[in-house]
């Protein structure tokens, strides 16, 4: 597969806690002025993850344009687990099967963004090929990436913009590691993959 | 960015175990749901593929191996794979109990089935996933990455979907009326269908589209947003509203939902082109929902085999379905709204129609 964008980007914004600290969800709380009400335990760290990564890119709103793409390989495991037992006692509760819908945090998460704009749940087992699509794919206002899992928990998410001045010491990335190793600045599509270059912060 | 076509197709629900029984199914007047039965005793109508298969994932296997040679995807197993659905594998999970695995678990059982070789994408964003995935595999061949790319959205039988959906007192206990005057509600269905796009030409040609989620009203689609979406597809395709021949409704029976979808609509056409909507014929097959429509749509067009609603329409909204195939529309655009606040279209041009 030959990737052709012109585009370079520049990594502006990155989630900045390592491991998620004990207290995200109260952190969380005090960010949004409440406590998420019923978009479940997948959603509400989807959010903490993207609001974390839009304040360290110094950005109150997401432009009109971004794409954005959400990659959980294991979904609302938890809410999943509720909506089965309950399905087993016929007790379906409408609420835990929305959270149950891993395709139900994009809404919850571009509300609570109020943002409306191009998501998407997107998997792979290789990370860094959902990074090459999605830019590949994206505009000029650049790419929202996330990675959420709840358990082991994690909400890891970068944010892209299109650099019009860009370096000019690329090499390729040898892996997805590279690819968000906080050293790395900038991604540019080259005809083998990604190829990224470090940069002043 | 070059053209990109629609080079095969093939579609298993309902109405046929593929497109040429489906067609005719529906011109004999389509099928009416089964039945089925939640573990507390209520049932609720589906739209179920009539299969001898009782083990689930044989029987999944069966039916991916079979779409897949229907549309030829036997000559692009390098090709980037877009496998779109909003259950998954979630009825195998319900038998087995275990859900201690990941999502891509089904996918990888899929690639392993078609033998694939290429790179797999699963897009799992609720009813609007595989017209997502096409949008996602349109850009991808437009742009001269790839010379070709398969869409396969996939809606299995689980009860798992039924009971939330009955949970959200979202369906009908009788067959779906979309803009119909008694409309009460949806039915969900199964399907199993594959879109192989390609930068060689084919009759029809993908002219662009629109991916929008606004999560501002969970409970129905917002008239704004369904115009939003139209014309930003009709920006991607660089045509205007009177380019537009045909639409193909996300219209599911939902009586909040079809007088919204047209609400937008009407507000992008000033003259409404003729409407159509397979969900009486199918059932809302949710995340397989785009590519089944599409591959149904394409062939009707193709037949002028056309879906006859056997209700009475609601004279209230402002617009009703076509009761016969328009002559020759040029530009089709066909839309899924998804529950939450997901909007996707895309246009296909019929370049028979030139």
């Amino acid at each position: 597969m030959a990737y052709v964008n012109n585009s370079t980007w520049q990594i502006t914004g990155r989630t900045r806690h390592g491991d998620l600290p004990d207290d995200w969800r109260e952190r969380l709380a005090a960010r949004l002025g409440q406590r998420p009400r019923r978009i479940g335990m997948l959603a509400e760290l989807a959010l903490y993850g993207a609001l974390d990564c839009l304040d360290a890119a110094q950005e109150s709103a997401l432009p009109e344009d971004v794409v954005l793409r959400l990659c959980s390989l294991r979904g609302a495991v938890t809410a999943i687990g509720q909506v089965l037992e309950q399905n087993r006692q016929d007790l379906p509760m409408p609420f835990s099967f929305l959270q149950s819908q891993t395709g139900q945090l994009l809404p919850a998460l571009a509300s609570a963004l109020n943002w409306q704009g191009d998501a998407g749940i997107v998997m792979a087992r290789d990370p860094a090929s959902l990074a090459l699509l999605a830019a590949q794919q994206a505009g000029p206002d650049g790419m929202l990436l996330g990675w959420v899992e709840e358990a082991p928990r994690r909400s890891d998410w970068l944010r892209l913009a299109r650099c019009d001045a860009p370096p000019t010491n690329f090499v390729a990335a040898n892996s997805f590691a590279e690819m968000i190793s906080p050293d790395t600045r900038y991604w540019r599509l080259g005809n083998a993959g990604m190829e990224i270059a470090r940069g002043q912060t | 960015m070059r053209p990109v076509y629609l080079r095969g197709r093939s579609l298993i629900s309902a109405l046929g175990e593929n497109l040429p029984q489906a067609l005719t199914t529906l011109a004999a007047g389509g099928v009416a749901p089964q039945r089925v039965l939640l573990p507390g005793g209520t049932d609720w109508p589906c739209y179920t593929i009539d299969h001898p298969e009782q083990d689930w994932r044989k029987r999944a296997q069966q039916l991916l191996c079979s779409a897949a040679e229907e549309s030829g995807l036997s000559s692009t197993r390098h090709a980037p794979l877009f496998i779109a659905s909003s259950s998954l594998g979630i009825g195998a999970i319900e038998i087995d109990g275990d859900c201690s695995g990941d999502s891509l678990e089904f996918s990888d059982a899929v690639a392993a089935w078609l033998n694939w070789e290429g790179p797999v994408y699963v897009v799992s964003s609720a009813c609007t996933s595989s017209l997502q995935a096409l949008l996602m595999a349109y850009r991808l061949i437009g742009s001269g990455a790839v010379d070709d790319a398969v869409v396969l959205g996939i809606e299995l039988p689980n009860r798992f979907s039924i009971s939330g959906f009955a949970a959200m007192q979202l369906l009908t206990h009788k067959q779906p009326e979309p803009l119909g005057a008694d409309r009460d509600g949806i039915t969900l269905g199964e399907a199993v269908a594959v879109l192989r796009l390609s930068g060689r030409p084919a009759r029809w040609r993908v002219c662009g589209g629109s991916n929008i989620v606004d999560g501002r009203d969970p409970t129905g689609a917002i008239p704004q947003t369904v115009a939003r979406m139209c014309v930003q597809a009709l920006a991607d395709s660089g045509l205007k509203p009177a380019d537009i021949g045909l639409i193909k409704l996300q219209a599911a029976g939902s009586p909040m939902n079809d007088a919204n979808e047209l609400s937008g609509m009407a507000q992008v056409f000033d003259t409404m082109p003729p409407l159509v909507t397979f969900k009486a014929a199918t059932g809302h097959t949710l995340g397989a929902s785009g590519a089944a429509e599409i591959a149904l749509l394409t062939a009707c067009l193709e037949t002028g085999i056309w879906p006859q609603p056997d209700y009475p329409p609601d004279r209230e909204l402002s617009h009703a379905l076509a009761q016969s195939k328009p002559p020759a529309p040029r530009y089709v655009l066909a839309d899924i709204l998804g529950f939450g606040g997901g909007y996707a279209a895309v246009i296909l041009e019929d370049t028979a129609a030139r």
